[in-house]
């Protein structure tokens, strides 16, 4: 079970994709906060993940660390665990706090577009400016401290004909984990999705050519489509379990199934589920985890369906109003990605290639990929 | 922009995860270099991946074996259920797990690096009469100009062909499969060799004539092989790449039967995967420190 705390709404960015852009600031009150871990605690104790989110959660670094002490407190209180994540745009990173991220055990995760042209597209200061001169140095530092923080970078319709590039670039930059995501919220056109195709080809040959070459990443679309194949059923277990498996805490304590629905925490609150001081509305999670699950008939006739995104209720919800309805631009790009993958899983089989194998069939890969860099490092 | 639903997709011809994993087999032959080189790494893979029998653990690449060191070789690490005896520790998100590094072989190596081969193009095919794509065969002359064209646009001169790998003291054998071998090409400044496994040196590394009107080639194992001898007896760090062997497909989106149009063809594409088996050779030596 995931709590993402969204400690505030404020942001020192205007990205013009933010599906929750900031309005007027609200913040997290340090007690709501303390009451959302009392509430995780009680939902998951073996493991439960406390992920601060935004707005920019560095603007409220007080509370988090704060939130992460009590944390501490809990697990000696009543035999809970937590881990911790922090979701940022960079901006307010510094030496100090990933000092202390690493002595607290947070994980932090850092938004980054790719090329300069590509991220200041859309990643802006107020004044219009973009960010990538800021923020370069600063993915920099955060990889030397934590070398497998996740890189979430968006690709928008504006900025299509660079995702091969950035890709490149930030993998080439040392970046480990990348997950990339389409605007979908954008306007795209057929041109841009032709576009979008030869981007993903361009893509698959890079992927290959780095893995020949016996690199280790993660490239997510490309990893999640090759395990919708691999892992078959199995991969079922990953795909939205929508407010069953994580759920988010807007800055009043209440709670929404997912991070998109939590909007400016006020104007949503149709799909609140309920809040950290009374709990859980279990029959309304229910009532809109099963409509999740229910496929438009298109889609249950699709022989896709297994490997498609159509699962997910954020994206769904913002890009067609109703969390099970797929817009025809997720069913274009997903018909596009998923043959180019499975050409690229082909070639790697077909070659045999080490990494492929052992990345995709190896159920220790990640055990035996983490020994061999603790080793390199000894 | 629509919904569409994709009535039919063919099932990818990858296979899904409970086909390999149910045949470790895959899994020790198919390792990353880096990780051979480790031996900490190739005891867990042993013990995790092949329920504590880790001589299925074979060497795809031959690790660099400093001097001194032993290589995680085939069959050299104790029996099935040997016990495992704890030696170090390591933090995962489920707890603690503890290593210890495998038992390896009694070789010693010098510090040689054999590349791995890079699979581009079968590298297998029959000619005789019932063959009815038979492959077209790369001329060690062809092959020569294509491997040394990519590495000198890569920075990488060979200043040498056709050395003698005894006269030259490469090679502490001149037995077997090495007597009177020339390498194809010799860098002496990268003290670096490349070996084309072509046709000729088909009997040389392992290949049997058949004495019928059908022969089958394999040079993609033979490849394998030379890549054994080598790593067996050579004193310098050695490439091999091997003919792609392209079969001659006279139905390839042609309406006529044209042979000789066909056989182009093909010929074209053996020359490109040969590109591609360099390609990647140069992308792994710079990883390797091979080059600089």
């Amino acid at each position: 079970m995931h709590m993402t705390l969204h400690i505030t709404t404020g942001c020192t960015m205007r990205c013009d994709y933010c599906y929750s852009p900031p309005l007027a600031r609200r913040d997290m009150e340090i007690a709501t906060a303390r009451r959302a871990v009392d509430y995780a605690a009680e939902l998951y104790p073996v493991n439960a993940g406390i992920i601060f989110f935004g707005g920019e959660p560095l603007l409220r670094l007080d509370l988090i660390k704060e939130t992460i002490a009590y944390c501490g407190e809990v697990e000696k209180a009543k035999n809970a665990h937590f881990h911790h994540k922090v979701t940022t745009n960079g901006m307010l990173m510094d030496k100090a706090f990933l000092e202390y991220a690493g002595e607290a055990n947070l994980t932090v995760a850092m938004s980054f577009d790719g090329v300069a042209a590509a991220h200041d597209a859309h990643r802006k200061r107020a004044d219009g400016s973009g960010t990538y001169d800021a923020l370069l140095p600063k993915l920099d530092l955060l990889l030397k401290h934590q070398p497998y923080a996740s890189v979430f970078m968006t690709v928008s319709s504006e900025t299509v004909g660079r995702y091969a590039e950035s890709v490149e670039f930030l993998l080439g930059r040392g970046v480990r984990y990348l997950i990339v995501s389409l605007n979908y919220a954008g306007a795209w056109t057929d041109a841009h999705l032709k576009t979008l195709k030869k981007q993903y080809v361009k893509i698959a040959q890079f992927y290959e050519r780095l893995t020949l070459a016996e690199r280790k990443f993660y490239l997510s679309p490309f990893e999640v489509k090759l395990a919708s194949h691999v892992r078959g059923e199995d991969h079922k277990c990953h795909r939205c379990a929508l407010g069953m498996r994580q759920v988010s805490v807007a800055p009043d304590g209440a709670i929404y199934p997912c991070v998109q629905f939590v909007k400016d925490g006020e104007n949503n609150r149709g799909f609140s589920i309920g809040d950290v001081f009374s709990g859980m509305d279990e029959s309304g999670r229910d009532r809109m985890y099963e409509l999740s699950q229910r496929r438009t008939p298109e889609c249950e006739s699709c022989a896709l369906a297994t490997r498609c995104n159509n699962d997910c209720s954020c994206l769904n919800w913002q890009t067609t109003g109703v969390i099970n309805e797929v817009s025809p631009l997720l069913c274009e790009t997903e018909r596009m990605l998923i043959p180019i993958v499975d050409r690229l899983g082909e070639r790697l089989y077909k070659k045999r290639a080490p990494m492929f194998i052992q990345k995709h069939y190896n159920a220790v890969y990640p055990l035996l990929s983490l020994l061999e860099d603790q080793e390199a490092g000894r | 922009m629509r919904i569409r639903p994709a009535r039919k997709y063919p099932n990818p011809a990858y296979p899904a995860y409970r086909l390999v994993a149910d045949n470790p087999d895959v899994l020790s032959r198919h390792v990353p270099a880096a990780w051979l080189r480790n031996e900490i790494v190739v005891g867990a893979l042993a013990a995790f991946t092949l329920g504590g029998c880790r001589s299925n653990v074979t060497v795809e690449a031959i690790p660099p074996a400093t001097a001194g060191q032993q290589k995680p070789d085939a069959g050299a690490g104790g029996s099935c259920g040997e016990a495992w005896t704890p030696e170090r520790r390591i933090e995962t998100f489920g707890g603690t797990v503890e290593f210890k590094p495998a038992k390896t072989g009694v070789r010693k190596k010098t510090a040689v690096k054999i590349a791995p081969l890079f699979i581009h193009g079968k590298g297998a095919g029959s000619t005789g009469c019932v063959a009815i794509a038979p492959p077209v065969f790369m001329s060690e002359d062809a092959a020569r100009d294509i491997v040394i064209g990519e590495m000198k646009a890569a920075g990488i001169d060979f200043d040498r062909t056709d050395v003698d790998a005894v006269d030259e003291k490469m090679s502490d054998s001149a037995e077997g499969p090495l007597k009177d071998f020339l390498l194809d090409g010799y860098s002496t400044k990268l003290r670096l060799g490349f070996e084309f496994v072509s046709m000729e040196d088909f009997a040389r590394f392992g290949g049997v004539h058949s004495r019928s009107t059908v022969q089958r080639y394999d040079l993609k194992t033979c490849a394998e092989n030379a890549r054994s001898v080598l790593g067996d007896h050579f004193k310098v760090n050695v490439a091999i790449f091997y003919d792609p062997m392209t079969n001659v497909d006279m139905g390839r989106g042609r309406k006529e039967r044209n042979y000789p149009a066909a056989e182009k063809e093909a010929r074209l594409d053996s020359a490109t995967d040969l590109t591609a088996q360099v390609r990647d050779f140069i992308a792994w030596a710079k990883r390797e420190g091979v080059l600089k």
